[in-house]
């Protein structure tokens, strides 16, 4: 007689499409999801403990390896946070070339997520689309602070250094041409209609299910949440840029991507006001050169790529934070996974974790 | 040796290996073609290191494919784990036989005549059809065989979809038997030659039918769900490596080129040059009919092919993939339904006509 | 001094790492953890008062609950009884004027020497009106704290990690196991006394 059984099967930590080390066990009846379990931990490297035993100067390289696709939000979240924490005010130019860095690692880190999120549906065209452009962000990078991934780029209280001469004017240059370049990616995906069939309706995120998960940034505003922490808690000088902030309305994976995609043009107008406006001064405020944050514990937020990206310090003190927290928006995002791929196909869980954007290196920090 | 030994066995044995040969180069080099046009698509260098232009690169391909461990899983059925490869490329190859590279006389060698085809049966289409859906079951063996889950979900989607393309594929030629009036390859070159017309133009539904089911009976993008690489690691053929792996390829490939070549020979006239029947425009031959009248046809052919072939590479290096569901539905709702009306349309046309 | 929190507990100097103040010869050596101000003078009051909403409503309703209020660079904590959390987080999420929905983080932290070593700290926004506010709460080693997964879907992953770096069972966890480490891994790394370096160094063998 006929029997039928779940398959069990093991989605990763070696799979193409996983991102890295994540590894889904996914419960299939033929090649429907009814149950996925998320096991993390195997890029695990305790970087919460090592910074109980590092001086806050020498924390900043490990957030590097947190988010390693958009460092430099980490690093941004980290110095605010410990500025926040000592009530230390940095220089206006300081904070403008910040934004400026930042956007522009918005938009190379969207980059990432498109081009590996259309390789995932099948499209790999894309991808050396997107790294073209990519690179032209990582030379200004490297050009900025001599790295091109893990930056190290910023100091509490300021900036290590000024940008290098012809900076603003490469800038200006990657701002003109990069519209353009959008295009060509919306010409290979937007009105397809084989992507639309596979990311409209995937991997569905009602609003009140995106804030329940703790579900933050693009994909929680492609639910319909308008809700951006540069304007919600505006930190550096994001209150003084106009922006609009996206928000999708079918809640689904199709609606991700156009949002990520409209937040590029928005970083674009922020990087353009940014390089308008953009103050002379110096760029380091006066820190003693040993950090001693005062007795204290402060919880400061940044609007990463990939969303909130929460920085937890409790000082006593020392020279050396007490408990270090990260908040990864990877993290809390890969929870609401198995809520969005439940009932799907095995090929929507791959445009799924596409579309959530994570990596892993935030996720097991 | 007796005239009829050589004509009935010699000849065919000597044009077997030609064909198996150069189809084997063609396929070769066509994942040379492939990388190069898509390295172009992309922005990208395509390998240039071994030889020049990385002419050489198929070549040192293969004996690393050669040399490789050639890994049978502990648990998996070996006797049809063996197997399965050897039966996806048999039939891949068999196909050749069928298609008339060239056409309008045939070569004089040592006083025997040689056509430029290996077989003009006269069921041709029907045979290639029969042929070309026997490639699933290595497919499909070689996915259970593996005893592994995902070469398993691998097959079964290539089971389903190959099962369902079947069905248009086989349908859309219909509307060329009847202009033709026959199912011999060669025959249905004639005819096209015949009636100053390549049957792409009456037949553009057929034509758009057949290559899309072709490229799904292929596992090409869009349609590479048996392998797709991004979610099922690599589909069928997950645990296969080596020599095994490389039959595998070596059956897609050669499936890629038969498809191309029958699109050539049923819609687009095959040997003929444009315009065959345009005198003003022999010149487009090359004075190459002087030698042989067979001669420009392989040219023609050839190149009519590969163009097909691009297009492969086109959609490979634009579209994404489909998912599971939608293609089946693509195939039930719109490719058969078509494929369908075409027959009806075709045969509606012809009758009016004919009256 | 911004904590303010429970003047019975132990001063939090005396709980930091004990090395520290050996290694600042140049400095005109402050006594360590006093509350003096950085060499840097910051320009803003860090531990002002500031008004919160959601502290209101809150000592309007739970005014019992509440055993301090701390603030620091404009952020206020309230540290909570335990037996109270649940109550007070499905009140903040349910009530209209504050819809605290979100919540934005959820950790442990660890202090050895208080009589209640860990602090479970909750950081609560609300994304309609903007509020923000952090919620603590004390629980000694394997005390058990409430969950809130009921409360907010989110606190699950982040107990279950505080679960595995901290060693604080969850009451009302629906699947309490380790999520970061492997199953079978011993101890809890976060909490003070383990080593940086872990345990067992001595028995890898390197092959």
């Amino acid at each position: 007689m006929f029997r039928t059984e779940m398959m069990d099967i093991n989605m990763g930590p070696q799979h193409p499409s996983t991102h890295g080390v994540l590894r889904l066990k996914l419960v299939l009846d033929g090649e429907t999801v009814n149950d996925t379990d998320v096991l993390i931990g195997y890029l695990h490297r305790g970087v919460e403990k090592l910074c109980e035993t590092k001086n806050y100067h020498m924390i900043e390289p490990y957030t590097d390896r947190l988010d390693y696709v958009a460092a430099m939000y980490e690093n941004l979240g980290y110095v605010e946070t410990v500025e926040k924490l000592m009530g230390i005010t940095v220089p206006e130019r300081a904070e403008y070339i910040r934004v400026l860095t930042a956007e522009l690692q918005r938009i190379a880190s969207h980059l990432v997520w498109l081009g590996t999120h259309a390789l995932d549906i099948g499209a790999m065209t894309v991808f050396f689309y997107c790294f073209r452009e990519r690179e032209i962000i990582l030379d200004l990078f490297e050009a900025f602070c001599g790295a091109r991934l893990t930056y190290n780029a910023y100091r509490i209280g300021g900036l290590p250094w000024d940008i290098p001469p012809g900076w603003i004017d490469r800038v200006r240059h990657f701002v003109k041409i990069f519209p353009g370049r959008q295009k060509e990616y919306e010409t290979l995906l937007t009105k397809n209609r084989i992507w639309l069939g596979r990311t409209k309706g995937v991997g569905i995120l009602k609003s009140e299910d995106a804030i329940d998960f703790g579900v933050t940034g693009p994909c929680l505003r492609a639910s319909g949440v308008d809700y951006d922490i540069r304007r919600a808690h505006p930190y550096s000088v994001y209150d003084r840029f106009l922006f609009d902030i996206p928000t999708g309305e079918n809640c689904d994976t199709y609606d991700r991507y156009l949002v990520r995609m409209e937040e590029m043009r928005q970083s674009l107008r922020i990087l353009q006001q940014a390089l308008d406006h953009l103050p002379a001064g110096g760029v380091m405020a006066k820190v003693p050169k040993r950090i001693k944050p005062p007795v204290g514990e402060v919880y400061h937020t940044v609007e990463g790529p990939r969303g909130e990206l929460g920085f937890y310090i409790v000082s006593q003190g020392d020279d050396k934070p007490y408990r270090m927290r990260f908040r990864s928006p990877s993290f809390v995002n890969l929870q609401a996974l198995p809520h969005m791929v439940k009932g799907a196909l095995v090929a929507d869980v791959v445009a799924v974790i596409g579309t959530l954007d994570i990596v892993l290196g935030d996720v097991d920090r | 040796m007796s005239d009829a030994l050589i004509r009935n066995f010699i000849i065919p044995l000597v044009q077997v290996l030609v064909v198996l040969g150069v189809a084997a180069g063609a396929v070769a080099y066509m994942t040379l073609v492939e990388r190069k046009i898509l390295a172009f698509m992309q922005l990208r260098l395509s390998p240039r290191r071994v030889g020049p232009h990385g002419l050489l690169q198929p070549i040192a391909d293969g004996i690393k494919l050669l040399l490789k461990e050639d890994i049978t899983p502990a648990r998996a059925d070996r006797a049809l784990f063996t197997l399965a490869p050897i039966i996806t490329v048999i039939p891949a190859f068999t196909a050749l036989a069928l298609i008339p590279f060239s056409g309008g006389g045939s070569f004089n060698i040592f006083g025997y005549p040689v056509s430029p085809w290996i077989a003009d049966v006269n069921v041709g289409v029907v045979f290639l059809l029969a042929i070309s859906s026997l490639g699933v079951y290595g497919i499909m063996l070689g996915g259970w065989a593996s005893n592994s889950k995902y070469p398993l979900l691998g097959s079964l989607r290539s089971a389903a979809q190959m099962v369902s393309y079947e069905v248009p594929f086989g349908f859309s030629i219909i509307g060329v038997l009847m202009l033709s009036g026959t199912a011999s390859m060669v025959g249905i070159v004639e005819a096209q030659q015949k009636a100053h017309l390549w049957y792409f133009v009456p037949q553009i539904l057929g034509l758009f039918i057949f290559f899309v089911s072709g490229v799904a009976e292929t596992n090409r993008l869009p349609f590479d769900l048996p392998e797709a690489e991004a979610e099922l690691v690599a589909g069928f053929h997950t645990e296969y490596s080596g020599m095994k792996f490389a039959l595998y390829m070596l059956a897609e490939y050669t499936s890629m080129i038969v498809v191309a070549c029958i699109v050539t020979t049923l819609f687009f006239g095959g040997w003929l040059r444009p315009f065959p029947s345009v005198s003003a425009l022999a010149w487009l031959n090359f004075g190459l009919d002087k030698l042989n009248p067979a001669l420009p046809g392989f040219f023609w052919f050839f190149l009519k092919t590969f163009l097909v072939l691009f297009v492969y590479l086109w959609l490979r290096g634009t579209f994404p993939r489909y998912r599971y569901d939608q293609l089946m539905k693509l195939g039930w709702y719109w490719m058969i339904p078509l494929a369908i009306a075409n027959v009806i349309l075709t045969g509606g046309v012809l009758l009016l006509l004919r009256r | 001094m911004s904590d303010e929190i429970k003047p019975s507990s132990t001063p939090p100097g005396g709980s930091s790492p004990p090395e520290q103040s050996s290694a600042t010869p140049p400095a005109p050596a402050p006594p360590p953890a006093a509350p003096t101000r950085p060499a840097a003078p910051p320009k803003v009051d860090l531990s002002a008062v500031v008004q919160s909403p959601v502290l209101d409503a809150l000592k309007g309703k739970f005014s019992q609950a509440i055993q301090a209020v701390s603030y620091h660079a404009g952020e206020v904590t309230v540290l909570l009884d335990k037996e109270s959390l649940l109550e007070v987080c499905r009140f903040l999420k349910d009530e209209p004027s504050l819809r605290m929905n979100y919540l934005s983080n959820l950790c442990g932290v660890d202090y050895p020497d208080r009589e209640k070593r860990f602090e479970v700290v909750y950081h609560l926004f609300s994304i309609s009106h903007r509020h923000r506010i952090n919620l603590k709460i004390r629980v000694a080693d394997l005390e058990p704290a409430p969950s809130v997964t009921q409360v907010w879907r989110t606190a699950n992953w982040h107990e279950r990690e505080a679960f595995d770096l901290l060693g604080i069972p969850f009451e009302g966890h629906p699947d309490l196991r380790r999520i970061l480490l492997t199953d079978e891994w011993q101890g809890h790394p976060l909490r003070k006394e383990y080593p940086t370096k872990g345990y067992d160094r001595d028995h890898l063998k390197l092959r």
